[in-house]
């Protein structure tokens, strides 16, 4: 029974997972990665996690924090300005993305997507995850300090930073994006 | 939200609509997860057994059990200093009143290969035997966790931020787990016969910090929760107890936790150290302002 209400769980959010922890991370590989890492813990903790009845809550907290730790262990994504594979996702995005059922929705959107990983990556990784959970996951100030473990000034101080070093590292495609808001 | 704020938004799901998807590794999933809760219930019985093993052992090195070097020398009836103070007196005096403790224990990393660098965990906390009221605060190797005990009743914060669980504390684990051993080593002393045997190996230091130092080993196997089923573990335990000279009380148990290989969990070392300070300190807990109650796990 647990293990049916487990996968249940698993099937249902995986993407949603998925795309977050991508976000995090700026790599599909890593994504996948830290998604299964986290979902494993999850598994192991399933019953008491279940029991709080807010299992997702819990799994954005792994992925956020997973992600910070991995970051602290490896700064090498400092050093990375794009990964390879957002490089041949960006040279082959009609073809590829044809291929993949998934629709284009302005000229050039994959050029702007590589750029936001790239700004997204340059920010630390506390402030990248205050700006996805905060603007991708819609959390208020509060949730996320919940999630992240912080104060609410914390948070409100590392999105003020996180959207000035996005501001700065990516001003061309915000007033690109915000024409279109 | 500003303008600056929504633009974000809308380009962070363009940017994930765009992402990776596909179908949900599960099998995979159950797999690695069947495989790690085996292996932490079998670490935790190990460490959870082998700290009420230390204690019977300390038990076991009481007045006429284990061998004083002093005594066995005659050394000991030519002065006129103090004999070694009694393991099993230390354990009796420690659980007398409150107590506060660190624990530090370097574990090896789940599934991780050899010569890797272990997971190291600490933690803190306190206990009052007379009013069962404690707390430990564990963190650290990937684990950040708090519980509460207010007499039967206990609290755990699995993660920070996470909802408090309310649940009845367990009774059947209180000799062999390891919160036994720094929550309650005298109920563990009576529930767990002699496991080993203590040799005396000394008195260093001077003034307060002056310690009896008494060295200990033994072997024994465990059964360990495995899912629906059971495992035996078998484990080796080497370690040392100091006691303090001055007042009696336990101060610091250190001890390392050899597991025999078997078809549920690979050879492993375990390092633990436990540090008991500010005896007398009065240990003060409040209940979380909100709980869920939940089955005790």
């Amino acid at each position: 029974m647990t293990d049916t209400e487990y996968a249940a769980f698993v099937a249902a959010n995986w993407d949603r997972y998925l795309r977050l922890a991508y976000l995090l991370t700026g790599s599909e590989h890593a994504a996948e990665e830290l998604l299964q890492d986290c979902l494993v813990k999850l598994y192991s903790r399933w019953r008491r996690v279940a029991a709080t009845g807010d299992p997702n809550a819990y799994v954005r907290r792994m992925l956020a924090n997973g992600n910070v730790s991995r970051w602290r262990r490896s700064r090498r994504e400092h050093l990375v300005d794009v990964m390879p594979e957002a490089a041949g996702t960006a040279a082959g995005a009609g073809a590829g993305g044809a291929a993949a059922g998934r629709q284009e929705t302005w000229p050039g959107e994959r050029e702007h997507a590589v750029e936001l990983r790239r700004a997204l990556m340059r920010l630390p990784a506390g402030q990248r995850a205050v700006a996805v959970l905060r603007h991708f996951e819609d959390l208020s100030e509060k949730q996320v300090a919940e999630v992240l473990g912080c104060s609410v000034g914390t948070v409100k101080s590392q999105n003020a930073k996180a959207l000035a070093g996005l501001r700065h590292h990516l001003s061309e495609y915000i007033d690109e994006a915000r024409s279109l808001t | 939200m500003t303008d600056d704020e929504r633009a974000l938004s809308a380009a962070l799901h363009d940017m994930a609509e765009h992402g990776p998807s596909g179908s949900p590794p599960i099998s995979r999933l159950l797999s690695r997860g069947r495989r790690r809760r085996h292996t932490r219930s079998a670490f935790a019985c190990a460490i959870g057994v082998t700290g009420a093993g230390v204690l019977a052992a300390l038990a076991s090195a009481g007045p006429g059990a284990g061998t004083s070097a002093d005594t066995a020398s005659g050394a000991h009836g030519a002065t006129t200093r103090p004999g070694p103070v009694a393991l099993s007196l230390a354990a009796e005096r420690t659980d007398a009143g409150p107590f506060h403790f660190s624990l530090t224990s370097k574990t090896p990393e789940p599934g991780g290969k050899a010569g890797e660098p272990p997971r190291t965990g600490t933690s803190e906390g306190a206990f009052d035997p007379s009013t069962l009221h404690g707390y430990t605060r564990a963190v650290g190797g990937g684990v950040s966790a708090q519980s509460i005990r207010i007499g039967d009743t206990c609290y755990s914060q699995p993660t920070p931020g996470a909802p408090w669980l309310r649940f009845t504390c367990s009774t059947s684990a209180s000799g062999t787990s390891l919160a036994s051993l720094t929550q309650d080593p005298a109920n563990a002393l009576k529930q767990l016969e002699a496991a080993g045997r203590a040799t005396y190996a000394g008195r260093t230091g001077s003034g307060s910090g002056e310690v009896d130092t008494w060295k200990f080993t033994f072997s024994r196997n465990a059964q360990g929760s495995a899912g629906a089923g059971t495992i035996q573990i078998g484990y080796t335990v080497t370690g040392t107890a100091t006691v303090g000279v001055a007042d009696g009380h336990i101060a610091a148990i250190d001890y390392t936790v050899t597991t025999a290989p078997s078809p549920m969990i690979a050879h492993s070392v375990t390092d633990v150290s436990i540090t008991f300070s500010d005896y007398g300190a009065p240990v003060r807990v409040s209940a979380p302002a909100d709980s869920i109650g939940v089955k005790s796990p």
